[in-house]
């Protein structure tokens, strides 16, 4: 039933993450079951890291760039494109590159200006110099090319929900250009409210900012705050269009450009309901199932089948139904003990994780809380025994010498011989035949489900007429 | 409550002064002096933004013989006037038996205790709590939201280590919550203090 395991993308050399000495793709046992055997119905990609050609994504970027209004920018302008971390891991990073790369081309060759490149990155200091390093990004944008984080210096806008802090360096330009990707990571946050917006606060905003997206909101709420950064004078003044890596689980099914960003969102909404919708309903419905963390950066956003573990261990409720106002937030504390929907709980279909490759950093505490958890190798535990982010993590986790070692512990501890891979996959999931069987004979329902029932109030909830899509 | 394994130790030979360490450290334990830098081994909490900053290798962690603990502890919250705790609490948005860090799971109440007890300023309201010592990006806006709602202002420092912005759900005008209703701002706020 499963095909030989396709090998997963590979994993950009860090120092804040270890080595991967095995893939879980190489365990015996482990196959591969595509996206469209399950759902047929989805478009297919022009480029995944087992699939397609970068020409393909350059092609896509220029033809899209096309229709893009591109008159406001002088030659003699200063224009910051601005990339986000995670497009650096999607697709082993590459096709991030190549849309990055192509849209300078372009918009150097249509203004005559000289396009500089900034990188937004999540809190490590040596993050960007990495990611510039691996791809050769200075050679690329010849010199002109910065990171950021969430330290850096600040600059106080105005928006219509009060003052905020932005990033200074990554709008010291005349004009920007948001070159950002649509994967629906942390949907239990944003809830699909303005995916396309998101990065405004949690990647271009100060520290401050970021945590009240996080810590003075609720879920359903805080897609106010990036909303209100992108409306603002400040960022209004600056921008001049948008470019999006567009995805459905199969992998970048196209470039989508446009100088109306809320446009390409109501693209992103309406295609993220009909696709990862099913797969995420998929993940909620399974029954067991040990998870691997098996390549790229923080666990939460590692995908398989396009879908990160964070979005699967928080699947327990329908992050998309927006009737439901279940929270994760500094804040849900506070109606814990009286309204129990309110809260989020991890998947309990999960019953043991291994931590083959993936990097600390990140608040994910629970894990080694809620199912037994076991690190591959000393190097790995090493790692988060220092984390201070996780400082109890490594008293709740226990260490195996070797995948395999860890993989049949954790197939024993858990009771499943099924087994799931986040290895950075689209298109494929990584997984055992017995998962594989579950998914195969569960798909129909789910389709059922989702296309009658909750894509139509999903597709409502959001002021979009069901017929019209 | 905080739990420090580690102390950041800096290699005199490789350390140039620049101050990069300085700057980054939220609780104010390493200061520059003749180009060298210090660190107070009792006021770090191996948060390691020091010796991932460094461009010239100059920190490293060394683990401590065993654990401290940082954290206010229950007797010293119960000396507090709770009245006043919780309206400083309230007055931030928060409530006292909150977390208010999920990396030190220190609550609000621990945080307001020591602002009751005299911090004026986040580095001091870290010495004691431990908290934006983990990941530091969730926890430090609840941080200045406390200090404000008891100090009334906040003075941040020229080097932007934190800046003042406290904006919260409960800043948003009323003419915004009825314009974007999908994000059910008023319902949010009934259900978080009714």
């Amino acid at each position: 039933m499963i095909s030989p395991a396709v090998a997963p993308p590979a994993v950009m050399p860090s120092k804040y993450g270890p080595r991967a000495e095995m893939r879980a793709a190489d365990l015996p046992g482990m196959g591969s079951l595509a996206v469209r055997e399950l759902f047929p119905e989805f478009p297919a990609e022009i480029y995944s890291h087992h699939s397609g050609d970068l020409a393909a994504v350059a092609k896509a970027t220029r033809d899209t760039l096309g229709s893009v209004d591109m008159s406001m920018i002088k030659p003699g302008h200063k224009v910051n494109v601005l990339s986000c971390e995670h497009g650096f891991y999607m697709f082993g990073g590459a096709a991030y590159v190549e849309m990055l790369k192509t849209i300078k081309r372009v918009v150097e060759e249509r203004t005559g200006c000289k396009v500089r490149l900034r990188l937004a990155m999540y809190r490590g200091f040596k993050e960007a110099d990495e990611v510039i390093e691996h791809f050769g990004l200075e050679e690329l944008f010849e010199g002109r090319v910065a990171g950021a984080g969430p330290w850096d210096k600040g600059l106080e806008i105005d928006t219509e929900i009060g003052p905020v802090y932005v990033v200074k360096k990554l709008f010291d330009a005349d004009w920007f250009i948001h070159a950002y990707y649509d994967d629906p990571r942390e949907i239990y946050f944003h809830r699909m409210l303005n995916r396309g917006l998101k990065a405004f606060t949690m990647a271009y905003a100060r520290v401050e900012t970021r945590s009240a997206f996080h810590f003075s909101f609720l879920n359903r709420g805080g897609a106010v705050l990036p909303r209100a950064i992108f409306n603002s004078q400040f960022i209004q003044g600056k921008h001049a269009f948008s470019c999006f890596m567009r995805t459905t689980p199969n992998g970048l099914t196209g470039i989508d450009a446009d100088n109306d960003l809320y446009a390409i969102d109501r693209r992103i909404t309406i295609s993220h309901l009909q696709t990862y919708g099913k797969v995420v309903r998929l993940m909620a419905d399974l029954d067991e199932f040990v998870a691997i963390w098996d390549g790229g950066r923080w666990g939460y956003y590692i995908h398989a089948g396009g879908v990160c573990f964070g979005v699967v261990m928080n699947c327990g409720f329908d992050a998309f139904d927006l009737e439901q106002p279940a929270a994760l937030s500094g804040l849900d504390d506070l109606i814990r003990n009286r309204d129990p929907e309110y809260i989020m709980d991890m998947n309990k279909a999960i019953k043991a994780v291994v931590i083959n490759q993936s990097w600390p950093g990140i608040v994910i505490s629970d894990v080694p809380k809620l199912a037994p958890t076991i690190l591959v190798g000393q190097e790995n535990a090493e790692l988060w025994r220092r984390d201070p982010a996780n400082p109890y993590f490594m008293d709740y986790a226990v260490t195996a010498e070797t995948l395999p070692a860890a993989f049949d512990f954790a197939r024993r501890v858990g009771g499943t011989d099924k087994a799931l891979a986040f290895d950075g996959s689209f298109g494929y999931f990584t997984l055992t035949e017995p998962l594989a069987e579950e998914m195969l004979r569960k798909a129909p329902a789910i389709r059922k489900k989702v296309d009658e029932e909750y894509l139509p109030m999903w597709l409502k909830q959001r002021g979009i007429e069901p017929a019209g899509v | 409550m905080k739990i420090v394994r580690y102390r950041a130790e800096v290699d005199e030979s490789r350390c140039t002064g620049d101050k990069l360490c300085e700057r980054m450290c939220p609780a104010g334990a390493i200061t520059v002096v003749d180009k060298l830098a210090k660190v107070d081994p009792d006021r770090c909490m191996a948060c390691l933004r020091c010796e991932d900053i460094c461009p010239h290798e100059a920190v490293a962690m060394v683990k401590l013989p065993g654990p401290r603990f940082v954290g206010v502890d229950i007797s010293e919250i119960e000396k507090m006037d709770v009245t006043e705790l919780n309206a400083i609490c309230l007055e931030a948005g928060l409530k006292a038996d909150i977390p208010m860090c999920f990396c030190t799971w220190t609550l609000a109440k621990e945080a307001t205790t020591a602002i009751m007890q005299g911090a004026k300023t986040p580095e001091e309201v870290i010495r004691k709590t431990g908290v934006c010592t983990g990941c530091g990006i969730y926890c430090v806006g609840s941080v200045l939201k406390l200090l404000k709602a008891h100090w009334g202002e906040l003075h941040p420092p020229a080097s932007q280590l934190w800046v003042d912005s406290t904006i919260s759900m409960w800043d948003v005008p009323g003419e915004v919550e009825e314009k974007y209703p999908e994000y059910h701002l008023l319902e949010d706020k009934q259900a978080l203090f009714e």
